[in-house]
Order: C-alpha cells, then structure tokens, then sequence
C-alpha cells in the first residue's frame, strides 16, 4: 500500500505533464511565432528565397510609406465604432427581452443566431443584399447606394451595420446575465422615486452592467482590430474596407513579403496590447459602487 | 511508477518521430518510383488531369503518380508552405516564375530535353521559361520549366447580343472584322450606337425599359497599353514608362468608355459583379476569354460566342496585342526522382496525346504547333459547341503574330514582385472613376511606381 506521501508526488508528477501540454503549446505556436515575427520584421524574409538579409528598421518604413497600409490602420480604427453601437443595441434587447419574461426564447435565439453562424456565410450572405444592382437593401428602401463600390464610405458603413448585427446577439446574451443580478428592489425604489424610464436605465440599468460592458468592449476591440473576414468577404479586398489584418495577409502570405507583414503584426499587437493596458489601468470605472 | 512514466514519455516522443520520418524506400511493393504532381484547377480540370496521370501511369508502369491540387487562389500560398518539401513536379505560373527561378528551387531541364522535342513546341512558350540566373535575363539560360499552355487574353463577343440589339435597334451594322482590329474610337463609336435596354415584349426586342446591357464588361489595362504601343517599364523593367503619352492615351480610353461614352460598367458597378460574370450572365457584349475559359463557356452559357481582334489604338506602330499568360510545369530541384519527375513534366507539356486531350477538354491551346495548326483550328473531334469560337485562329495569331495582331506577356512576368502591379491597379480607381485625369495620374504616381519597381529590382543582386 502505497503512503499518502508516494500519492502525492505522483499526482503532482502526472499534474506537471497536464499543465505542460498547453504551456509547450503555448510556447510552440504562440510565443515562438512571436519572436519569429519580430525577427522576420528585421529581415527581408522571402519563402522563395534561399537567402535571407537582416534589414534592420527598413520594414517599418515601407509600412509607414504604403498608402495602402495607412488606409487599413484607418479603417480598423473606424470600423471599431460598430464595437459600442453593438453593445448598445444589446443592451436594449436584453432590456427588451428580460421584461418580455420567460416566453422569448424564440427571440434569444434568434438575435443570437448570428454569433454562432459562419462568418463567411454571413459575408457572402451580406455581400448579396448590400449589392448595388440587384441587392435587397437598395430594393427594400429604393435607394441607390453603391455599397460593395470604390466610394470612400459606403463600404465601411456596410462592414458596421453588419458587424453590429453579428455583435448584438452576444451582447444581449450576456448584458442578459447581468440584468437577471440586478434586484428588482433598485427599479421598485426607483418607481416609488417616480423615476421614469429612461432614468431607471441609465441611472440603475447601465451602471449596473459596468463589468459586462468591459468585457464586451475590451473582447469587441480585440476582435475588431484582428477582423479579418469582413474585409476579405464583404469588401472583398476593396482599399476602402481593408483592414490591418486583410493588409498582413496580402502583404505577407500573397505578396512573400513576410518582412513587411510581420512588422505590421508586431505593431498592430502593439496597439492591441497599449489598448488593452489602458482599459484595465481604467478599469476602475467598472467597480460598481 | 517512474518507470512506467519515463517509458509513456519514450513512447511518445518516439511516435511523434516516427510521424514526422518520411519514407525513406525509393520503390514501392511493386517496383514503382513514387513521384508527387502539385497543381491547380477547378474540379473538372482536376478530373482531366487525373485521367491523364492514370494515363502517364499506365504507360509508364514504374512510376506511380500521386496527384494533388487546390484551386487556383489557393494555389501559391500552399506551394510557398511546401517550400522546404516540394513536390517533384508542380505547377509554376509565369506571373511567379521569375523568383523561383532565380532562387534555384527549379531543375534546369534542357538536358532532359532533345532539339527535336523542343522544336515542336511554340518557341515563345520555351523562351518564356528560360531564365539567367547571373545576369537576371527571361529568355534566355536555362530551360526551367515547360509550358503547360500559353493563354492568349482575347477579346470575345456576345453574338447573339450583338444580333439582337442590331435588329432591336434597326441598325446597318455588319459583325466585326474578325482579323482586322478596329481602333479605338472606331470601337467606342460602335458600343455608343448598341447601348441598349434590352427587353423582350411579345417576341420582339426592344431597347427600352429592360435590362442594360454594357457594351464591354471590363477592360483589361494591359490590352489597352499594349495596343497602343506603350508599356509599364522598359525592356528589363527597370525604369517606369507609364509616362509615355501612349500609355496616358491608353488609359483614358478605358476610363472614357464609362465616363464619357457610357458602355463600361463603373468601379462600383463592377466591383458588384465582375466582368466575366456580367458577361456570361448576359449583361455585356463583349468581355475577354482565355483558352481556359472555352470549357465553361460550351457547358454554361447557350449563346454564340466568337473571338474579335483588339481594339487598336492610335499611336505609330500600334499593334492590336492581347496579353499572354502562361503556366509552367517545373521539376523541384531537389527531387529525389528527377528522370521520373522529367518524365512527367514532358508528358503533361509536349506529347501528342496530353496536347490533343487538351484542347478537346476546352483547356488550352496546344502546345504542339503541328496539333493548334491542324487539328484545333479545324476541330478534329469536337462537336456541336466545341467549334466555338469559330475564330479561334485569333488565339493563334495572337501567339504567332501577323500584320495587325501580336501578344505580349502580362506586366508582372518581367519582375520579381508583382505587389507593383496590384497597388497600380488600385491607385489608377480614381482616374476610372473620374475623379483624376491619366495625364495628373501619372504625374503623380510616377515616383511611386518607380519606387516599387526599384524595391522589386532589388531583390536581382
């Protein structure tokens, strides 16, 4: 009979080799590729070349020179306006749903729908209806927009709407959660208070919903500056809906200028990286009080 | 229990070895060589070229062929991801050959190949895979690739579009001449007189209130350029060109044929269904084809389709040219199988049978002079749609050159990157648009894209 000492150890053995699994993956594809982009950002790296040359800086000023990769840096920052109007638009569901009762499940799964769709369903679904000649929206509202076209705007307006309309079923679902915490006591105060509606909701509803907020807009801003889908699908490559990530993959994996590429991910980790450190240092204001 | 933990360990480590060994045997169970073939295609031309490796295979009994492919966008980035196991024989396309080349990752395969062999074949589609890898020169060193087919980019038209509107409009207007180009002007003035509303009330076709039907779907850039005797850069694509006033001349000819004559869908309208689908939807009457493209066009679409010259412009010495795109096959030059891998590659490119099945497959045009000459210009075993287009001489011609019509290779086969080309393409939108004239386009665009050219020579030191 082995001691309770023996047992120990060979739980905290086998323990070490569950844990390491994922750290060794870690390591694998995701620390090692990082370190593999930073070199390759200072090389001229080029698959088909059999040489590779140490370039210093010189990726980072190509990047800064191309038009192109300005163009994407702009819209990825615009296209980050469609993270807050989902949220809201969520928010007001689930307000809507939650005073509807039991009875809307039908609804929560149909506002829900989008999220676990496939994106490139999705796209292509969209590219179809916001097509210029023969799309449904110009149909249905008798206008002429020429969404999916060269013109500076439409298409970023296109890839909003339907980034809101994917991110709205997520945010409902889980501002959803955070309603159900929320004691009804506050909401009945606030009637004897004879607060109207509009104060209950953004004097009890959205401050209460803080945490959930900062969730949503710290995963919203990540994902928004990796999309890549949108650009790709919906726009199609169009300059005026590409973005940081659609620029990586031309640049890098269709163009072999993987030297380039990789200094646009470094940058754009970055960002991500500065943006998310400065949500949290104000993290603060999600403390509910 | 140590050792039980220390042996699960070898045993894994050991296993995930094994998975990552390749075979080390050269000949299977029954005496075969094993060869692997890279390529490209929709899933009819992966069908075709499976039929012919069975073939291969079937006569030459040792050596088994293993033939993957992946569609044509796809196809790069998976070859560029093989770079360090390349396949024995795979697809190279002439937009890529230049830098492949140039690296030594390709078998220079002349000695493979007789006088005899070669003589046979299209002496523009051999020089397009000879490359110098000292003084960075196309057409000339080693042979590193054979062509799988050369593609004449000809201009194709709706004929019984073109008909109809004729009829619905009452006009006196014969078909264009099929072998002499018209200009230019002579060619707006042409799709100005057919715009057309097309709609079809008790029978009769009228030009009011239906569908509109574009002159021309899109228009190639390097069609226009090149017929009108100018070019992107000099003879070795080292200094830009495209400030040429034949280029400038060039290019707000297509731009005026949406923004002043009204016959080419816009940007935008073109980004909302691209030329070739307009035309095959049935929206345009006249587009470009490749020889690739006859599959598809005898299979799904059910009007008449023929091969017009290109419009010609008005510069001295102007030519009509289409562009000429074509596909390699080359050997890696690290294959453990080079005679088999040779093997392959020459059959796929330069027999009779694979060149015949070719073109009765609606894929290419032949290789073989003999074969185009004789057996596809007169359709030896093709029926019904398959002798469309009836001028395919035109796709000869462009390979061959006459008096009036010539072709020349895409742009981006004389350079090392192609990423030049791409932001060309995009930055020329506002001039198709209309917001820019060519003139102030290349007034300020001429820095840039010397500067491209200059980081894409860079690489040829």
């Amino acid at each position: 009979m082995r001691s309770a000492s023996t047992l120990y150890r060979l739980e905290k053995r086998w323990s070490l080799v569950f844990i390491a699994l994922p750290v060794i993956g870690f390591f694998t594809f995701t620390i090692s590729a990082m370190v593999f982009s930073f070199w390759f950002s200072l090389t001229d790296f080029n698959p088909v070349r059999m040489e590779t040359r140490y370039v210093g800086l010189e990726n980072f000023r190509r990047l800064f020179a191309d038009a192109l990769f300005r163009q994407a840096v702009f819209n990825t920052f615009f296209l980050l306006i469609s993270v807050p109007i989902g949220m809201f638009f969520g928010l007001l569901l689930s307000v809507y749903l939650q005073q509807k009762g039991a009875k809307n499940y039908a609804l929560r799964l149909l506002y829900y729908l989008p999220a676990v769709s496939s994106v490139v369903a999705i796209n292509i679904i969209f590219r179809y209806l916001f097509n210029g000649e023969f799309g449904l929206l110009n149909h249905l509202l008798n206008i002429d927009v020429q969404w999916l076209g060269t013109g500076r705007w439409p298409i970023k307006f296109a890839i909003i709407i339907r980034n809101v309309w994917a991110a709205m079923g997520v945010a409902m679902v889980l501002y959803l959660a955070g309603l159900n915490n929320i004691p009804a006591s506050y909401y009945e105060a606030a009637d004897i208070d004879g607060a109207s509606i509009f104060q209950k909701f953004f004097m009890i509803t959205v401050p209460l919903v803080r945490p959930i907020s900062f969730f949503l807009i710290v995963t919203g801003i990540i994902a928004g500056m990796q999309n890549f889908a949108d650009a790709q699908l919906l726009a199609n490559g169009n300059p005026q809906g590409i973005t940081v990530v659609y620029y990586i993959w031309v640049r890098g994996i269709d163009a072999n200028r993987y030297g380039v590429a990789s200094a646009a991910s470094i940058l754009l980790g970055a960002i991500i990286m500065l943006m998310t450190y400065v949500q949290f240092r104000r993290s603060s204001w999600v403390e509910v009080r | 229990m140590k050792r039980s933990f220390l042996s699960i360990m070898i045993v894994l480590i050991g296993l995930i070895l094994l998975a990552c060994n390749g075979d080390g045997n050269d000949l299977d169970d029954q005496g075969r060589v094993t060869i692997s073939f890279f390529g490209w295609g929709s899933a009819e031309e992966q069908a075709n070229f499976q039929t012919l490796v069975d073939r291969f295979m079937a006569e030459n009994d040792d050596i088994r062929v293993v033939y993957s492919a992946v569609s044509a966008d796809m196809y790069m980035r998976n070859l560029n991801n093989q770079m360090n196991n390349l396949p024995d024989v795979f697809y190279i396309p002439d937009t890529e050959f230049m830098p492949w080349a140039d690296s030594g990752r390709l078998l220079p395969l002349d000695s493979y190949l007789s006088e005899a062999e070669l003589e046979r074949v299209w002496s523009r589609a051999i020089s397009h895979y000879r490359y110098d890898r000292d003084s960075f020169t196309l057409g000339e060193g080693p042979l590193f690739a054979l062509p799988k087919d050369l593609g004449p980019f000809a201009m194709v038209m709706n004929v019984d579009l073109f008909e109809r509107i004729v009829a619905a409009k009452g006009l006196d207007m014969d078909r264009p001449d099929p072998s002499v180009p018209m200009t230019f002007s002579a060619f707006a003035d042409m799709l100005e007189s057919l715009k057309c509303q097309l709609r079809t009330v008790g029978g009769e076709d009228t030009c009011e209130g239906g569908q509109r039907i574009f002159g021309v779907t899109h228009y190639e850039l390097a069609a226009a350029i090149y017929s009108n005797n100018a070019n992107f850069f000099n003879d070795d694509a080292t200094q830009q060109t495209i400030t040429d006033p034949n280029f400038i001349e060039a290019l707000q000819y297509i731009a005026n044929l949406h923004l002043v004559h009204g016959v080419m869908p816009s940007p935008s309208e073109q980004a909302n269904l691209n030329g070739f689908q307009r035309f095959m939807n049935g929206g345009g009457i006249f587009s470009f084809m490749g020889p690739w493209d006859m599959k598809g066009f005898w299979e799904n679409i059910n009007f008449e389709f023929d091969l017009i010259p290109l419009p010609v412009g008005p510069a001295e010495g102007a030519k009509s040219t289409a562009w000429v795109g074509s596909m390699g096959i080359a050997v890696s030059e690290r294959s453990r199988q080079r005679e088999a891998a040779v093997r392959l590659a020459k059959y796929l490119t330069i027999e009779e049978a694979s060149q015949r099945m070719a073109y009765q497959l609606g894929q290419s045009v032949p290789n073989i002079i003999d074969i185009a000459e004789d057996d596809f210009l007169n359709n030896v075993e093709l029926n019904g749609r398959q002798i469309m287009p009836l001028n395919k001489v035109m796709f000869l011609d462009i390979i061959r050159h006459n008096a009036h019509i010539a072709g020349h290779p895409r742009p981006t086969y004389f350079t090392y990157e192609n990423i030049w080309f791409d932001d060309l393409f995009e930055a020329l939108l506002p001039v198709f648009n209309g917001q820019i004239t060519a003139q102030a386009f290349v007034n300020q665009y001429a820095t840039t894209i010397q500067r491209d050219l200059d980081e894409s020579n860079s690489y040829l030191n």
